[in-house]
Order: structure tokens, then sequence, then C-alpha cells
């Protein structure tokens, strides 16, 4: 998996390809946890060019929406193919997470 | 092996999964199914796997998993067959998924997934086996 990151104004976004399974998602995991940690409260994750999630994927999404919202900061997802999309329907993890179908809507959120 | 079998062999480590879904890929084009439906065979079965290769094994020895799958018309059969300890799929509780987000946890999940993208899941223990059979219907 590549994760792209962008930061613009005060708002980072990560951009990811490729899968988020079980041997992607701890690197992606520390990468989040890092700039929570430096203190990044605005944070998007585009799913623009992403193929495939696992659950561990979903694991480290909500961990990372636990720490933003403990943070009181703003974590929203982005331009998800319709079958990865429907995962975080069937997970429930769309009632408390905001998931838009462009970036663009995502940023103008903020 | 025919064209509409596919069996592999996975050791016990989590980066044979990729190998697995590079090859449910392959099987996916070769015979034709729907994109989303691959998803959700790799979905499930990365699942299974993950399950059985984190906590399957007390030792730290090699262990090998047989991946088969089968498509007979539009029904296909998945049987996974390890020489792990004891794991009934079937008797895991489902997760609380309504609950509010401070109280959600991931736990039992992926458990809630494999019953979601597969409509029928056997489990048998044969001696030292464990032997999970999972059918799902192909709607293209």
């Amino acid at each position: 998996m590549e994760i792209t990151e962008r930061q613009q104004d005060d708002i980072l976004i990560f951009s990811l390809s490729g899968r988020l399974d079980s041997n992607t998602s701890p690197d992606f995991e520390k990468r989040l946890s890092g700039v929570i940690r430096q203190g990044t409260r605005r944070l998007v994750v585009d799913f623009g060019a992403l193929d495939y999630i696992s659950s561990a994927g979903l694991r480290v999404i909500l961990k990372a929406t636990k720490d933003i919202k403990r943070a009181e900061g703003r974590f929203v997802l982005c331009a998800m193919k319709d079958y990865v999309r429907e995962v975080f329907e069937i997970a429930g993890f769309d009632t408390f997470l905001p998931i838009f179908t462009s970036l663009e809507d995502a940023l103008q959120q903020f | 092996m025919g064209a509409d079998t596919l069996e592999l062999k996975l050791q016990n480590r989590l980066s044979e999964l990729r190998r697995l879904s590079r090859h449910l890929q392959d099987f996916g084009e070769r015979q034709g199914l729907p994109p989303r439906c691959v998803f959700e065979i790799n979905f499930a079965l990365e699942e299974i796997l993950s399950n059985i290769i984190s906590y399957g094994f007390c030792d730290d020895k090699e262990h090998w998993i047989t991946v088969r799958l089968r498509l007979e018309g539009e029904t296909l059969t998945i049987r996974v067959k390890d020489d792990g300890r004891y794991f009934n799929l079937s008797q895991v509780q489902p997760p609380e998924i309504h609950c509010p987000l401070e109280k959600r946890s991931i736990g039992g999940l992926g458990i809630f997934f494999i019953r979601k993208f597969m409509d029928r899941i056997v489990y048998e223990r044969r001696q030292d086996t464990n032997v999970l059979t999972l059918k799902k219907q192909i709607r293209r």
C-alpha cells in the first residue's frame, strides 16, 4: 500500500492506494497516531485508490476515530469504492464517521 | 487441477495472505466473477486465515493451511483445513454494532463479516484438523 500525505492549511490528507490489510495496517496505524500526537486535529483519509480493506484496516480507522474524538478534532473519510463503503456500513461505522463521495466534499466540511 | 478449482497451501505467516489474494484475483478473473464478489471472498478468507495464523498454533513450528475453492455452476464452495487447535467459528457471538463509538470494539467483527459474506458455514473437527466449509451463491 502507498500512503501519500498532504497538508492543506490546517487539514491533513492521507491518500491510500492498494490494500489496507493485516500486512499494511500496522504501518498506517503508526502514521495516524504519529500525526495525531503531533497535534493534527483535522484529518481526511482519501480512499480513492484503495482497492481493498480488511477488518485489520477497520480496526486502525476505529482507533484513529477514537483518538481524534478524544482530542476534540474532526476525522472524515472520502471517495470509497462502493464495496469498500459497504464494509463500513455493515460494520456500522458510518453512524459515527462521516463518509463523503469526493475529496472536495470532504474538505468543504471543515 | 481443473479450471474451476483453486487449491493453495499457505504457511502460517501473515505475509502469505498477499499470495492468497493474488490467487483469488486470478481465479475471479478466470471465472468471470464480479469484483464485489471477489472482494467478499477475499475479505472472509483473510479473516479466517489471519485468525488461524495469529491464534491457531501453540508452537513456533511451521504449519500448512490448505485452502480450496471450487465453483460448480453458481455455487462456490471454499474449504479451509488447518492442524491448529480446536476453533469453532460458528460458536462465536456476534458483536454489538449498534452502540456508540466509545463502546465500539473491533472484536468479533471479522466473524460477523464472514457470516454476512458467506451463505453457509460448516465446522468440523476431524482428528487433529479443523475443517471449515463455506458456501457462497454467486450473484452476477
